[in-house]
């Protein structure tokens, strides 16, 4: 019975939604139990009005002597490899007082090192009003580092104040008052409005590399009192309509890629990344861009980007041989907690979610897995559906000749389109059989290809494509191909190369 | 109906909330359509920062419907657009959390393609008609129709065969 179906279904596909593990957008600050606030990447995505501040308070060792007293709060979470701990030397501070605050993170892991992956900011520190409705997320740097922590030493992570806002966003006041935003000039120290307070310290390190899917993230918490100070200051508290930056930067000229990449982008195969991303996003077809040019942009929208603000914003400029040309922004600002996480294409390793770095040779032939020419439940390779191929005349397979080539080395000398031409084969009926080869390049190396790398089979004796047999047809005797590699290089350095290696069309 | 989507009227104006009511319900749809937490994760992220391009919404807008709406699509767009990019081996594999708590159900839901999954999901779990799920991915209602038909009847057949 239908209806019977439904109902187990739905019952059944309801305990597995259940079952997804969701981490909590916007978690309650239990130390010791709560999952960490930093999260994973987020897709790119234009957020047009988004400020972002980070401020970077200068270490000061304010814990040099130990724990200042009984009263001194500290939070610690730990998931056995790592813990993170945060502390300040006493729980109650007046609103004009500075709140001094810094975090240890420490390897426990049993090993006598262990190196990971992380912004450089290592740790991010935000605060949230207990009962109340203020809170501020970190934010931090885009970029990623690798960093060595020895097994059993404490690394001292001082107070950072960051934090982002949107102008429409009903909290905004609050955190531009926490940042203290005036005329441009943060304030590093943390001091805040009378009320309980939670201050908490995120990490996010990942082993193997940036976006190693192993990954410690943990987050502490304590908890302080602020009093009604009892002198009057200059406290950001006083005015919540502080000004927002009013700062505009001047635009940039646009320079050609790749030699505009050190001035934008702290990686070449970042800045490749954010022009394979710009080319694929404006619809222009690789083998057509003439040049690619690139400036530092502004913020998109009304709000201009501040001095010091966290990310950036990059202008792509596409032109293609037609003379036509095409704009892109990378927005590489940072989402809140609420909203994001890193931006895969801004960090200095370009991983696309789930899969290779951008460069990544990767192979495209068409008959790669079989020909897809017959009525499939769907799309391959999700529904592969590979038609059998018919049987081959001895006589033409006798008289057949496959390319075979164990390795070619292609010097690379210009940026753009190429086509290398790496033979000819003779196919018996017209029926390719396989067409496969291995391209050796390293994610490291300076070329960047965002498409990877085709090998495409060209009739010589004016046949229909490869890319369906049907279509293709039989034919008696051999047919006549000519093999060619395809690729777009974004970027290289003196003495690149691509080497294909084991072409095999036959 | 546990975990089904609660129709919420955009007046409050606060995207923030909105994003911590919706998105565990949101990613769990999407990790059954598109069989991967993580992935999941992204799209409701990108979905997120779409509606924040437009917030606030309109007077009377159904928040949980436009998300769920453009969380859905993307999750068949991405995957046309990682296909088209070419580099992208996309992970099918089996979730921890799913072979513990119904691998038969997930591995018949395997069988299926996206868009099946997603009018599944839809029009089962959440009661779509088929003509609402027709819209959401510009295609007749015949068409809805056809995909449930041959989706449950696969579903049908591989369940079965696990009993």
């Amino acid at each position: 019975m239908t209806d019977e179906f439904d109902m187990r279904l739905r019952k059944r596909l309801n305990r597995l939604a259940a079952a997804v593990p969701v981490e909590p957008a916007n978690p309650s600050l239990d130390v010791h139990t709560q999952r960490p606030e930093v999260r994973g990447r987020v897709q790119f995505g234009a957020f047009a009005t988004l400020v972002l501040l980070l401020i970077v308070v200068a270490g000061s060792g304010l814990f040099g002597g130990g724990r200042s007293n009984g009263d001194a709060p500290v939070g610690s979470m730990t998931d056995g490899v790592f813990r993170l701990t945060i502390r300040a030397p006493k729980d109650h501070f007046r609103a004009d007082e500075a709140i001094t605050v810094e975090a240890l993170v420490e390897f426990v892991g049993g090993d006598k090192s262990i190196d990971v992956w992380s912004t450089p900011d290592v740790v991010g520190f935000g605060v949230e009003q207990v009962g109340g409705p203020h809170r501020i997320a970190p934010v931090s740097r885009l970029s990623c580092g690798r960093f060595s922590f020895p097994s059993g030493q404490a690394e001292r992570y001082p107070f950072v104040k960051s934090g982002g806002f949107y102008p429409e966003m009903p909290d905004a006041d609050f955190v531009k008052a926490y940042l203290n935003i005036s005329g441009n000039v943060p304030d590093p120290v943390l001091r805040l409005p009378a009320g309980t307070w939670s201050i908490f310290a995120v990490t996010d390190l990942a082993e193997s590399d940036c976006g190693g899917t192993v990954r410690h993230t943990l987050h502490a918490a304590i908890t302080v009192e602020v009093d009604e100070g009892d002198v009057a200051i200059e406290s950001p508290w006083a005015s919540l309509d502080t000004a927002a930056p009013s700062s505009t930067p001047s635009q940039e000229p646009y320079r050609t890629f790749p030699g505009v990449c050190p001035a934008i982008s702290p990686s070449l195969n970042q800045c490749a990344g954010f022009a394979a991303w710009a080319v694929g996003k404006s619809g222009v077809t690789p083998g057509h861009v003439q040049r690619i040019e690139m400036t530092e942009a502004q913020c998109p929208g009304d709000s201009a980007c501040p001095t010091g603000a966290v990310g950036y914003v990059v202008g792509v400029h596409i032109v293609t041989d037609a003379g036509t040309s095409s704009d892109q922004l990378v927005n590489c600002t940072r989402v809140p907690e609420s909203l994001g996480g890193i931006n895969f294409l801004c960090a200095e390793v370009v991983t696309i979610p789930g899969g290779r770095p951008v460069g990544y040779p990767s192979m495209r032939s068409p008959i790669s897995g079989g020909y897809h020419d017959v009525p499939c439940a769907g799309p391959a390779p999700e529904n592969p559906c590979a038609t059998a191929l018919p049987p081959i005349e001895p006589s033409a397979l006798s008289e057949s000749r496959p390319l075979t080539i164990r390795s070619v080395e292609i010097p690379i000398d210009h940026v753009g389109a190429y086509s290398i031409d790496l033979g000819e084969a003779t196919l018996p009926n017209g029926i390719l059989t396989a067409a496969s080869a291995e391209v050796t390049s390293s994610p490291t190396d300076p070329l960047a290809s965002y498409d990877g790398y085709a090998l495409n089979i060209t009739s010589l004796d004016g046949g229909p494509p490869f890319e369906n047999y049907y279509l293709h047809g039989w034919r008696p005797g051999v047919e006549h191909v000519r093999v060619t590699l395809s690729f777009t290089v974004l970027s290289f350095q003196p003495g690149a190369a691509v080497v294909v290696a084991n072409v095999d069309v036959h | 109906m546990q975990g089904a989507i609660t129709p919420v009227i955009s007046d409050v104006g606060s995207l923030d909330e909105a994003v911590r009511d919706h998105r565990p319900w949101l990613v769990r749809r999407l990790a059954l359509v598109v069989r991967d937490v993580n992935e999941a994760e992204d799209l409701a992220q990108i979905t997120f920062l779409r509606a924040a391009e437009r917030w606030p919404f309109p007077a009377g807008q159904d928040v949980a419907r436009w998300f769920a709406v453009v969380g859905l699509r993307l999750a068949i767009d991405e995957r046309r657009r990682r296909k088209r990019w070419g580099f992208l081996p996309l992970r099918d594999s089996d979730q921890e959390w799913a072979m513990a708590t119904d691998p038969d159900l997930w591995r018949a839901l395997g069988g299926l393609d996206r868009r099946t999954r997603a009018a599944l999901v839809m029009t089962t779990l959440d009661g779509y008609s088929q003509d609402e799920v027709g819209v959401v991915f510009g295609v007749p209602r015949g068409t809805v129709a056809s995909w449930l038909s041959r989706g449950r009847t696969r579903l049908r057949a591989d369940l079965e065969s696990h009993r």
